[in-house]
């Protein structure tokens, strides 16, 4: 008789994590700087999905996955889990950003004007170098380029539909809410969020499920300063700088709860340069604050919370699917018993027509 | 690192959870879960009830599809042991926490000892109504009636419901649960337990509670049986057991064999020479 080997699951997984250690352990001669320069991207996209905001853990955690993006960004969250948290900063505002890049698809001509900065939106994308023309770099420092966001003439004008505004901002990493989802835990989950899967969502809405048709009103990358009150001076002081991403995109008009007509938009905000992401975002809140203009009818999959609040995050969508590797002999065992006895049912019943 | 690797704030968080839980029994409580450095979907729910409510004086098992040497829960007690350093076990008897992905261990569980559930899918309306503020509002209304015509359905088309594993059980008369993907014949295990019951769902941030001495039932009509799987005329290749949950095992030849699930119970009956 077969010996049944029913243990053995420590030995294997050490030699399972053995091999995996091969391949991984190559990405130690990368050295930390080269990643935060050099991928810098991959870098952004890691802090954004991990919200974590450490370029030098994201490109350990990069490192740890071997280039695995998600996985380097589940290794953040982790260790997210680990740290007290200390208290809250002072409240941003992205028309304080120090700007990289700002841009307005809405206006020709906008106050401080268009900023294309650092853009890949005009490359070519051929892997053999073509003719490279000597260009002169101009000189350029964000310090002082401080400009407000494009739509702030029309928001003067009062013609931007404004939506109730929270007493105090919902943490969903401190308390998840049920439905009705607060606003201000939607744009957190949106933008925690893979970045596949909220693109994903936002195109739908492009293709006829949906009829949102932005234009955006501002996007702008930049450096934003982190206050926070001193816990014995109770003094605000600035303890630190992040890179983000914001987007404002501007939708059809809609009456707001005054029953007046207005333009709707919506927002995204992410850390790191995540222009993609953060389009998708704020396309994603247009739809689900303003369903009912929607054209593609209201059972749309980026105007239900229900999608977007559960469906969207990366470390679980990715963990929950590879969970599917477990063993699962008991279930199945379940399963295929259930199958043969309705087998049986159905000939027993086939023969007694 | 900190004991028990979440930090204090986390833990006493999920310790109210856990106490509203077992208030009310089979109710779905919510709470923040956090990630851990286990994937989402892998046991984190349970997880996070275990490194919650351990410490010094306690003793682990660990089990996944019945078995301490399966991968996942190896790496789980390995994980738990080396943020808390307690004993581990992989006696059923011996142990004050079991953390368990879809088995009761066969050996009847003892008052003191608490049973750690992995959940999947915290919410057993999810096969009828995904939509989780209006499971809510079911739960609220104890309106069950949408399991009970899946149940008839099921019932006149195939003999009886298809629900394999997570069969729907009643908790104390009032709230519908899911039992995690147990199989049925673990079932009637849940019922007057003297063991404390959790459950814990880290991906979809859920936490519910069976007290010890509950009622719980299966979900089903007055005049149908509740059939659990069926193992009659075997017996476990190896201790020869004939009462146990039996696994199906195919070996190179192609013939089949038996073995107990529960690999603790095996091994103690073999111990104890009660092997045929």
């Amino acid at each position: 008789m077969a010996y049944y080997a029913i243990k053995g699951g420590e030995e294997a997984i050490k030699n399972s994590l053995n091999f995996y250690s091969d391949i991984v352990n190559k990405s130690d001669v990368l050295d930390d700087n080269d990643l935060i320069e050099g991928l810098t991207f991959s870098i952004d996209k890691v802090i954004s999905e991990g919200s974590l905001y450490s370029k030098k853990l994201a490109s350990k955690a990069i490192k740890r996955s071997a280039g695995d993006l998600l996985n380097a960004s589940f290794f953040l969250r982790a260790h997210r889990s680990s740290c007290q948290r200390i208290g809250i900063c002072k409240t941003i505002d992205v028309n304080d950003m120090r700007l990289k890049r700002r841009i307005s698809s809405a206006f020709k001509d906008i106050e401080g004007g268009q900023l294309l900065g650092p853009s890949n939106d005009y490359e070519i994308k051929l892997l053999i170098d073509l003719k490279n023309e000597e260009v002169d770099i101009e000189e350029f420092s964000s310090n002082n380029c401080v400009i407000k966001s494009a739509l702030t003439p029309l928001r003067d004008d009062n013609l931007i539909k404004e939506l109730p505004k929270e007493e105090k901002p919902w943490d969903i990493t401190r308390n998840y809410p049920s439905a009705p989802y607060p606003r201000s835990a939607v744009l957190q989950v949106m933008s925690r969020a893979e970045s596949g899967s909220i693109l994903a969502v936002g195109y739908t809405t492009m293709r006829g499920y949906g009829d949102v048709h932005p234009t955006i009103g501002d996007l702008r990358i930049g450096e934003l300063d982190i206050s926070f009150t001193h816990p014995f001076t109770k003094n605000e002081v600035k303890i630190g700088e992040i890179e983000a991403t914001a987007v404002e995109s501007v939708g059809t008009f809609n009456e707001d709860s005054q029953g007046d007509t207005k333009l709707t938009t919506g927002f995204g905000f992410c850390f790191g340069k995540n222009e993609t992401k953060a389009i998708s975002m704020s396309i994603v809140d247009l739809a689900l604050y303003n369903n009912s203009y929607s054209v593609g009818g209201e059972n749309i999959i980026a105007a239900d919370f229900e999608m977007i609040m559960h469906h969207l995050d990366g470390i679980e969508s990715f963990g929950f699917t590879n969970h599917f590797k477990l063993p699962h002999y008991v279930t199945f065992q379940t399963d295929y018993q259930i199958f043969k006895s309705a087998q049986k049912y159905a000939q027993t019943n086939s023969k007694e027509d | 690192m900190r004991y028990a690797f979440l930090d204090e704030e986390a833990k006493k968080e999920i310790r109210r959870s856990i106490l509203k839980a077992i208030a009310i029994p089979g109710y779905i409580v919510s709470f923040a879960s956090r990630e851990l450095p286990v994937a989402r979907g892998w046991g984190t729910g349970g997880l996070q009830l275990s490194l919650a409510i351990i410490n010094e004086e306690d003793t682990l098992k660990v089990i996944d599809q019945g078995c301490d040497g399966s991968v996942n829960a190896v790496n789980i007690r390995n994980f738990i042991s080396s943020v808390t350093n307690v004993k581990t076990t992989t006696k059923t008897q011996e142990a004050s926490i079991i953390q368990t992905r879809h088995r009761v261990p066969e050996i009847d569980l003892q008052e003191g000892q608490t049973l750690v559930y992995q959940v999947p899918i915290p919410d057993i309306l999810e096969t009828v109504e995904p939509n989780l503020e209006k499971q809510k509002l079911l739960h609220a209304n104890a309106d069950y009636s949408k399991l009970w015509v899946l149940l008839y359905e099921d019932t006149s088309m195939f003999g009886d419901s298809r629900i394999s594993s997570r069969y729907p059980v009643m908790v104390n008369d009032r709230y519908a649960m899911d039992p995690s993907p147990i199989p049925k014949y673990d079932t009637p295990k849940l019922g007057d337990c003297k063991a404390l019951q959790l459950f814990g769902a880290g991906r979809e941030k859920k936490i519910y509670a069976v007290p010890p001495y509950t009622k719980v039932e299966p979900l089903k009509f007055e005049d149908r049986e509740f059939k659990v799987e069926n193992f009659d005329g075997k017996a476990c290749a190896r201790c020869g057991s004939t009462n146990s949950f039996l696994d199906e095992v195919y070996d190179d030849n192609g013939d089949v064999s038996y073995y107990c699930n529960d690999t603790d119970y095996c091994d103690t009956r073999l111990e104890l020479g009660e092997s045929k």
